[in-house]
């Protein structure tokens, strides 16, 4: 019986470490063991990496200044503007964007017209003249008010270094020069500017 | 008899006297009146060169100095920053079913929005939200009309409006290309 069991168990004992005794070990081209876990073709064969294609949709994100004023002064010249560098479009997207039109609307006081050029000093006949525009600081084209928007206003995409967001801003100035004025009242919503945005 | 008539005799003394004094105050109180119109400005007092203004008032004139204005006109344009956010690509799977507009109005708004959404080649509103306040965000929803498979150029238009009043404040527009997968 005792024999029996001696040889049972001297033969799981064999079981069990001949796999290790016989397991084949793989060798690269300078003789070093490869690791058991990467396959390698030793001959030509096929391989397969699998490539998933996720889809992402980008948002447009832009701010946009709804508002600005301007001081006249009754008896005409420069028009106090906001500071240079104050009045911006920021794109906060990760593509850049373009401004596609820009259109002024909804003007609420008719007591302002905006001219190419205003008359200055003593009135000629036409008062309540307004001139206006609007100068990106990246030398893209001036927008005077009194004529279409121009076209080719770009801002690039917003940047992210080591987690930082950046947003892109466009800087703009404004410049305004009125003529002299027949109306010391206060003009709200004078104009509205509209801008519509696309990804470039 | 004798008494009576000295006490009316004396009676009568004191009745004119006090009529008397009364006169006099009468008199002294239409003075003084006299006095404090001429001395009151717009009457009839004649002014000389060295005559205070009536019409100055104490103190500096009120107003704000040219850097007081300045500061109020960037103010004006800092609060007034206005953010629009929405998917450049939408995609439905069908006209019908919801896509990922992603419309959001973020935390740094000071204005509730409303995006209207247009074809651009029939200008048919195709997508209306309601208010969107600030720190707010539509994730998905969908158009109020079906559109066909493919794609289809539109408008989104931002309104922005005072959260107290409702007021209008301005207006910006991004184009968005919608994608209908069926």
């Amino acid at each position: 019986m005792k024999k029996t069991l001696a040889l049972i168990l001297a033969f799981v004992m064999c079981l069990s470490v001949g796999m290790m005794a016989f397991a084949t070990e793989v060798y690269d081209e300078d003789d070093a063991v490869v690791d058991s876990a990467v396959s390698e073709l030793v001959s030509a064969g096929d391989a397969e990496t699998n490539v998933d294609i996720l889809v992402n949709s980008q948002n447009i994100s832009v701010t946009v200044p709804m508002r600005y004023a301007i001081v006249a002064d009754v008896k005409g010249g420069d028009c106090l503007v906001p500071t240079d560098g104050t009045y911006y479009l920021q794109n906060n997207s990760a593509l850049p964007v373009k401004v596609t039109a820009a259109e002024i609307n909804g003007m609420n006081d008719d007591e302002w017209t905006l001219v190419a050029a205003a008359n200055t000093g003593l009135p000629t006949g036409a008062l309540n003249e307004l001139y206006m525009t609007l100068t990106p600081e990246d030398g893209s084209a001036v927008w005077n008010l009194a004529n279409a928007y121009p076209t080719g206003w770009v801002i690039g995409a917003a940047t992210t270094v080591d987690s930082t967001f950046t947003p892109t801003k466009l800087k703009i100035d404004i410049d305004a020069t009125s003529s002299m004025l027949n109306s010391t009242n206060d003009a709200e919503d004078a104009y509205v500017i509209t801008y519509t945005f696309a990804a470039e | 008899m004798q008494n009576k008539t000295n006490n009316a005799a004396a009676k009568g003394q004191n009745n004119r006297l006090l009529y008397a004094i009364l006169a006099c105050l009468v008199l002294i109180i239409i003075l003084l009146i006299i006095l404090l119109l001429h001395s009151c400005p717009g009457g009839d007092h004649e002014y000389t060169d060295f005559d205070r203004d009536p019409n100055a008032l104490i103190g500096q004139l009120e107003g704000k100095s040219p850097e007081e204005i300045q500061a109020e006109l960037d103010r004006i344009v800092e609060e007034g920053m206005f953010n629009i956010s929405i998917n450049a690509t939408p995609v439905f799977k069908d006209g019908s079913a919801k896509g990922n507009l992603r419309i959001e109005n973020i935390p740094a708004n000071h204005y509730n929005m409303k995006v209207t959404i247009t074809l651009d080649e029939t200008g048919e509103v195709i997508y209306k939200s309601g208010i969107i306040e600030p720190n707010h965000h539509i994730e998905n929803d969908k158009l109020e009309i079906v559109l066909p498979k493919g794609y289809h150029a539109a408008t989104a238009v931002f309104t922005a409006y005072e959260p107290d009043t409702n007021e209008l404040v301005g207006q910006a527009a991004a184009k968005i290309n919608i994608l209908v997968e069926n």
